[in-house]
């Protein structure tokens, strides 16, 4: 009963104070503080609340709240401190707040210790650029590093990261459905940022760009404060849509700039890792400065370019020979050789064979009798930092000429970047593009259908290189039309996947050469479906800022015919023109060919105007 | 069709989200389960496996991880982790990581402190697979060697 009188006090105190503006309760605050979105926190930890409706009622979480930090016997969270020590932030913003007047203050030595070991200045936002090797790393990531006052080297600082922690590795179909609607769960994580560098920069040759906040020192107390009662007492269900590194990330600075609604506002039914530091990049003030960290790939590729023709042949000797000639004093080939041995044992995740184990060992001694390595500075090109790339979904309007037919359109692509757009800020000549779908009005059988839908049409483009000999590939599912059978506006379900070889012949332009399998299925094909062996050489450039080309040639060999030379080609030039991040144009022409048991031609022409948003 | 239409959509996101131990974000994001502090598969191949000298979580729950390294373990830590790319800074006499290496010693002079290491290389490092608490401790004993520089490490 008396509990219950105390509460009903509390609440009051509360309402008066959050609607009745007489003391200085922030109760938008407080509802950041519990990560009420909607009417519900999004933390799932049951330690979070000491409430039992905390989750959905922060009044009744505000008093559970103010009760816990007046009993000092009371311990919380999974560490079992008292409450006060675990709520830092709830408990200053409280006791700020007027709500914890002549409530004795306790010692935390544990908190101290801990914010005395980050030894805290200042945050920067670090942006982990995509993984081309791995699907499933294609947005990138965000993390946290927390800059140590004084500090000489970056690496020695702590990095904070949010991730999901699947508690057993699932595979396929359950790891998708789980990350789409939920079943792992997302925890902070408080490291060295050394063991961050070496697992982007070197473990998955990943850029790190680095974006130093603005941050005064009350900004960096709540953002640690907090950071602290998160991981003392709570998980996040993870999402890979919204519920990500990146948003959740953007709802812990939320805390640190209290009073700027802009920081973790995201408007997109999904929230990517480059759309975060975008965002971060339009408020104005909040980043101070950025830098760059490239990827082991990059460094080995620029330390490639510095050597002559005559140095590449020495290293390649000495890598297939196996063999350090007596009198080598070139530090340059033994880098190369070293740098080529150490990229090839993160390239392929396994450790060097006992041949290369020693051949390094061997190289290392003779590089260190020579003398020292000059420092060198990449410097990177700030045309191309992520907050310059255009947004992932696009709105398309098209009209195409299919032989005599007449026909106009739009698409609608829900992401994320393909061939022909305008590179900056992504990786060029990369292609991920998801969930699209267009549909048209054939003019002349004035008929309305879909055109094409689009699940996933990814392509990963590698230039094969000595010390990176990898293949390409791409792969797609989708439901197209038929070009090559008598029928019109007639649809086939479609999945292909090709791996091959690509090569540069300038930095701007990229041959490839693939070779795969297809598959379709539709009800005007006479079995119902068909597949068999298909290649596609291709070929993209661009040249200039603004104008990109690309030429392609498929060609599908359907081995479900008892004609053997039942095949058919599509052959087509792309132009894409673009002036900014906003926008682009394309003229595209396409011939579809049938050869085999009859002939076919279809020639498309099309024009779009394409809208990022 | 629709049936069709659906197991296509099946195998691609199942394809596509092919799981595996690499970490990323967004949509089809994966971190393999965590073996220690700051190991998984991916990374127990950059960091290699800590000893338990450096066993430094503060606190430890079925979910919550967080560590502070202390400075008498930090060096351990610091080799443990980054025992590849020290190995080949090291050998080129400079480099972030050796940088860093000079400051979990105190040492104020990195340069000195590479120059020590390089010429030092094989005592340091007597073999490939020395551990990072070997490498550790013959760095700080050539560092007591070596007068100049160890004036210039407050650690030592």
């Amino acid at each position: 009963m008396k509990s219950k009188i105390i509460l009903f006090i509390l609440l009051g105190i509360f309402s008066q104070n959050s609607f009745g503006n007489t003391t200085s309760f922030d109760k938008k605050y407080w509802l950041k503080l519990l990560h009420y979105t909607k009417g519900e926190s999004l933390a799932d930890g049951e330690k979070f609340f000491l409430s039992p409706e905390g989750k959905t009622n922060p009044d009744a979480e505000l008093a559970a709240t103010i009760a816990a930090f007046k009993n000092p016997d009371l311990k919380v969270g999974w560490f079992n401190y008292p409450a006060q020590c675990v709520f830092r932030e709830r408990y200053e913003f409280l006791k700020s707040s007027g709500l914890l007047n002549g409530v004795p203050e306790m010692s935390c030595p544990v908190f101290d210790e801990w914010i005395q070991g980050l030894n805290p200045e200042s945050i920067s936002l670090i942006f982990s650029s995509s993984y081309p090797n791995n699907p499933s790393s294609l947005f990138g990531h965000t993390l946290l590093r927390i800059n140590q006052k004084d500090k000489k080297n970056d690496l020695l600082d702590y990095a904070v990261a949010f991730s999901a922690i699947p508690e057993k590795i699932d595979l396929g179909l359950v790891f998708a459905f789980k990350g789409f609607f939920g079943g792992y769960k997302g925890l902070f994580e408080v490291t060295k940022y050394y063991t961050k560098v070496n697992e982007y920069n070197n473990g998955e040759s990943r850029d790190l760009i680095e974006y130093n906040l603005n941050m005064t020192p009350a900004e960096l107390s709540r953002t640690l404060n907090h950071l602290w009662e998160l991981y003392q007492t709570t998980y996040f269900d993870y999402y890979f849509a919204d519920e990500n590194c990146s948003a959740v990330l953007a709802d812990l600075l939320a805390v640190s700039y209290k009073d700027d609604d802009r920081v973790n506002e995201h408007g997109r039914w999904y929230y990517l890792p480059g759309e975060m530091v975008k965002h971060f990049m339009s408020l104005e003030g909040r980043v101070k400065s950025t830098n760059y960290r490239p990827s082991l790939k990059k460094q080995v590729g620029k330390m490639w370019e510095k050597l002559s023709s005559a140095e590449i042949s020495q290293v390649k000797d000495i890598v297939e020979m196996d063999d350090i000639p007596a009198n080598m004093t070139n530090a340059k080939v033994l880098d190369a050789v070293i740098a080529y041995l150490d990229f090839t044992h993160y390239r392929t995740k396994e450790k060097l064979g006992d041949r290369e184990q020693k051949l390094l060992r061997r190289a290392l001694i003779k590089r260190s009798t020579l003398p020292k390595a000059e420092i060198t500075h990449e410097t990177y090109d700030k045309n191309n930092m992520p907050e310059y790339s255009h947004n992932p979904q696009k709105f398309t309007f098209f009209t195409r000429a299919e032989n005599h037919s007449i026909m106009s359109g739009f698409e609608l692509k829900q992401g994320y970047h393909d061939l022909m757009s305008n590179d900056r800020g992504y990786d060029a000549f990369s292609q991920f593009d998801f969930l699209t779908g267009s549909f048209l009005y054939d003019y002349k059988n004035k008929k309305f259908d879909y055109d094409q839908l689009t699940l996933v049409n990814l392509v990963s483009l590698h230039e094969y290189r000595f010390y990176d000999p990898q293949l390409s590939w791409r792969a797609k599912v989708s439901s197209d039309r038929i070009y090559d059978l008598d029928c019109s506006l007639c649809h086939k379900v479609n999945a292909n996947a090709y791996g091959g070889f690509s090569f540069k012949f300038t930095k701007n332009s990229v041959f490839n050469v693939m070779a795969g399998v297809f598959g379709e299925a539709s009800s005007n094909l006479r079995k119902g479906f068909r597949a068999g062996p298909a290649a596609e050489i291709s070929f993209y450039t661009q040249l200039g800022t603004s104008y990109k080309l690309g030429l392609v040639n498929e060609i599908r060999f359907d081995a479900t015919r008892k004609i053997a030379d039942d095949y058919y080609n599509q052959i087509g030039i792309r132009h894409s023109l673009f002036n900014d991040n906003k926008r682009d144009y394309r003229f595209e022409s396409n011939i579809i060919s049938r050869f085999g048991s009859f002939t076919k031609n279809t020639i498309v022409h099309q024009v779009t105007y394409g809208q990022f948003f | 069709m629709k049936s069709i239409i659906a197991l296509m959509a099946l195998v691609a996101t199942s394809s596509v989200f092919a799981a595996d131990s690499s970490s990323g974000c967004g949509m089809g994001y994966e971190v393999a389960p965590k073996q220690s502090l700051v190991s998984s598969s991916t990374r127990s191949l950059v960091n290699s496996t800590f000893s338990s000298t450096v066993a430094m979580t503060l606190g430890t729950s079925g979910c919550a991880k967080h560590s502070i390294v202390k400075n008498d373990a930090k060096g351990i830590h610091f080799a443990e982790a980054n025992m590849n790319v020290l190995a080949l800074e090291m050998a080129r006499g400079n480099g972030e990581f050796v940088a860093g290496f000079a400051s979990v010693y105190g040492c104020s002079d990195a340069s000195l402190f590479g120059s020590m290491v390089q010429s030092n290389y094989e005592s340091v490092l007597p073999a490939s697979n020395t551990s990072g608490v070997e490498l550790y401790n013959n760095v700080k004993a050539q560092i007591k060697n070596n007068a100049a520089l160890s004036a210039s490490c407050s650690m030592i």
